[in-house]
């Protein structure tokens, strides 16, 4: 299933919608220390932290995760959101806790595989 | 003396050392947004409690839960109790690792990365390994952390800006002699001018 679909069906708000829109998502990934998931995140993920911090972009570009979800109603700071446009990450917003998003997640991609 | 998002300690702790001939600078280890430890050090108790009354407007508006978190206990200049904080203190400011670093320097402060080693509340640790947007002067490594590893993770760090500390919790903690500081006077703006090499000065890691 493509991220865009995920992000429709799951109601998430793009701040920023990237060129991972179209990617086809083949897994996720739920961590806020960064130095975790540049080990353990992969291409294609979807990534769900409530981390707003700016190099969020930069491990999501060097990972090439598919997009990242920030939870819990967090707001990115305005430096991520510059940084994401700029560099084509998608960034989405979701007031659902990453629990909550992480199980629909894997709801919607284990019914389509 | 730094302790967690509080200098509720550092006028009794600069008390003392004045009485014992040891020069004590108020501090504070702030924990930022994003999780990461920052050490402050300002030149006064002045600018440390200006700085501490705008942490607390930004703590979780919480109480201490004493039974489970343990107490927050003030001291006197003499180490008798003589109060206790009822803010949650273990709890992360609502503020940037940046902004903080911009504050802190506007009040004449000393702003850095605390144990950047670390992968909880460290720099790198929580926000990887990449240079940030703020200049800071120092970046503390762990004891018992080799520096050539820091160093050879993080190429972007100033050669001279890791400083080593034992990031002391108790007394008997605290380890000496690690890190040096060759300085005119004992001064937080003497620490930056050995950070920054300046001709006289300079920072020593054994």
């Amino acid at each position: 299933m493509r991220l865009e679909e995920i992000a429709r069906r799951l109601g998430l708000e793009a701040a920023v919608a990237g060129k991972g829109m179209a990617a086809e998502v083949t897994g996720g990934y739920c961590s806020d220390l960064l130095s975790d998931v540049m080990a353990n995140a992969k291409e294609g993920y979807v990534w769900v932290t409530i981390q707003t911090h700016q190099n969020v972009v930069a491990v999501a570009g060097l990972t090439s995760v598919a997009g990242v979800v920030i939870a819990g109603g967090h707001r990115p700071d305005e430096e991520t959101i510059a940084r994401a446009g700029h560099e084509g990450v998608t960034i989405l917003l979701t007031p659902m806790s990453g629990f909550e998003v992480a199980g629909r997640v894997h709801a919607l991609l284990s019914q389509t595989s | 003396m730094t302790d967690h998002n509080s200098c509720e300690n550092a006028a009794a702790a600069v008390a003392a050392g004045e009485r014992l001939g040891v020069t004590v600078w108020p501090g504070m280890e702030l924990q930022t947004r994003e999780e990461v430890h920052l050490v402050c050090i300002f030149a006064g108790l002045k600018a440390a409690l200006d700085f501490q009354g705008f942490v607390y407007d930004r703590l979780p508006k919480l109480p201490n839960r004493p039974e489970k978190l343990g107490r927050q206990v003030i001291y006197d200049e003499a180490g008798r109790p003589a109060g206790e904080c009822p803010k949650l203190l273990l709890a992360s400011c609502e503020v940037g690792l940046e902004e903080a670093f911009r504050r802190v320097t506007a009040a004449g402060g000393l702003c850095y990365p605390a144990h950047v080693d670390r992968r909880a509340f460290g720099l790198i640790g929580v926000l990887g390994p990449f240079p940030p947007e703020a200049p800071f002067p120092a970046y503390e490594v762990s004891r018992g952390t080799p520096v050539d590893r820091v160093r050879r993770d993080c190429p972007w760090i100033p050669p001279g800006a890791i400083v080593v500390s034992s990031d002391a919790h108790r007394l008997e903690e605290i380890e000496s002699g690690r890190t040096l500081l060759e300085m005119e006077r004992p001064t937080p703006a003497e620490f930056l001018a050995a950070l920054e090499g300046r001709v006289g000065r300079k920072v020593v890691v054994r």
